[in-house]
């Protein structure tokens, strides 16, 4: 009975829904839809907006985390480009001093040249010291001249098997015999403490003025000649003196020494054991 | 409002919560045909006036739907756990498949294996899975609400 009850229910509502249907398909249900829709799409509004809302929070909550995962990732490229890019710069650089001694190599075809580097210098900064990283090994004798492409740069004083010790020309101790390009003016270029050079020993009679190149002579046999050391900025000319003075500022920049040549095919003439020779 | 502002964001695949059929199968098997019935026609309805379909399919399909979920208080498995989220996986499938009918018949030409496979199945098997906790819902919301029993 009740099952029967049920059917009957069930009928009941289904022609409902077919009238419903019936009625909406004729157009006869329009004013109620709107009535409907009027009540409706505020509320609809707010829910989606709410929602909306929660979706994008939580969208940006997923976006945030992918872009700080993203920060890092690229932090990290940013760091290993850094270091890429000093890595190349000192490439670069390294690149540019080693085709500056090539063109001088070129330049001069008699010269035999071994290229080394500077592997320290002396602490104190009082001694016109540096050490390469050639040595006995590489074909370095003591004396050898050690220059750069800009000009001369020191003589080799001590040598081990792999590294050799040497004296630069701005040292107190280092002396080079030298003459000005213009006058032929000769004399001696010392090493000044703070990496200056003075030359001395200059004829009162000589004319020599800033501005004026001083090369390498090769009196004494301890250089070869034609050498640049550096640029007159001043004269000391005075009256009661023997001779006169040149302050000079050398053409290789010390501070900044980081590759230099050995000239290997250069022997320095020892003059002591010439002589003791010439006597016997 | 739920099912037609919000639950339509959310889809997982093809399939999206059909919150209201869950709702009506799981408060007919708690209350019985006559009760679900009504609220799958109002529930229905509302549906139609929020929806694009004609005015009275939802209402129709949701009062079917009600009855047969109705006929599982008889079953001898209607305690098991298992039970609702199968009926509600049955029902739902039942569901969709005399919409799509419906609409055939009123002159929609709906793409019936695609919808099948791609929307129906994957809703009931959604709808099997949160089912339980519909019911529970509305288990509570049924004890809070049954009529007081007298006191012989």
């Amino acid at each position: 009975m009740q099952r029967g009850g049920t059917l009957l229910f069930l009928l009941l509502f289904l022609s409902l829904a077919v009238m419903t249907l019936i009625l909406d398909r004729s157009d006869r249900l329009q004013p109620v839809k709107s009535l409907v829709a009027q009540v409706s799409s505020p509320i609809q509004e707010v829910l989606t907006s709410a929602m909306g809302g929660l979706t994008d929070f939580r969208q940006l909550y997923v976006d945030m985390r992918a872009c700080t995962a993203e920060n890092e990732e690229l932090q990290l490229m940013v760091d290993q480009l850094i270091i890429e890019n000093v890595r190349l710069r000192e490439a670069e650089i390294e690149n540019v001093t080693l085709r500056e001694q090539l063109n001088f190599k070129q330049a001069n075809p008699s010269f035999e040249l071994l290229s080394a580097q500077v592997i320290g210098r002396d602490p104190s900064n009082l001694a016109g010291y540096l050490i390469i990283d050639r040595g006995t090994d590489e074909g370095v004798a003591v004396g050898m001249p050690v220059l750069t492409h800009r000009g001369l740069a020191g003589r080799v004083t001590e040598t081990a098997p792999h590294s050799a010790k040497v004296l630069l020309i701005t040292d107190p101790s280092s002396a080079v015999n030298a003459l000005i390009q213009e006058s032929r003016a000769t004399g001696v270029v010392q090493g000044r403490v703070g990496q200056g050079l003075t030359m001395r020993y200059i004829q009162q009679t000589e004319e020599i003025k800033p501005g004026d190149l001083v090369l390498t002579s090769g009196l004494g046999g301890n250089f070869p000649t034609r050498l640049i050391i550096g640029q007159v900025t001043g004269v000391t000319k005075k009256d009661v003196e023997l001779f006169q003075e040149a302050e000079v500022r050398p053409s290789v920049d010390f501070g900044r020494l980081e590759m230099v040549m050995v000239l290997t095919s250069f022997e320095p003439i020892v003059f002591e054991e010439e002589q003791q020779v010439s006597q016997r | 409002m739920l099912q037609s502002s919000v639950l339509f964001r959310y889809s997982l695949g093809g399939a999206r919560l059909h919150l209201l059929l869950l709702t009506v199968v799981s408060w007919s098997l708690l209350r019985g045909a006559r009760e679900g019935m009504v609220w799958g026609f109002i529930g229905g309805l509302a549906l139609d006036f929020l929806s694009g379909l004609p005015m009275g399919t939802c209402a129709f399909t949701l009062t079917i739907a009600a009855y047969l979920a109705s006929l599982g208080q008889l079953t001898i498995y209607r305690t098991s756990p298992l039970f609702a989220p199968g009926l509600a996986l049955a029902i739902s499938i039942v569901h969709d498949s005399i919409l799509l009918t419906l609409l055939s018949f009123i002159g929609y030409a709906p793409a019936w294996a695609e919808l099948l496979l791609r929307v129906a199945i994957p809703t009931a098997i959604l709808g099997a899975f949160v089912m339980p906790l519909v019911q529970r819902g509305l288990t509570w919301l049924h004890r809070r609400t049954l009529p007081e029993e007298m006191e012989l």
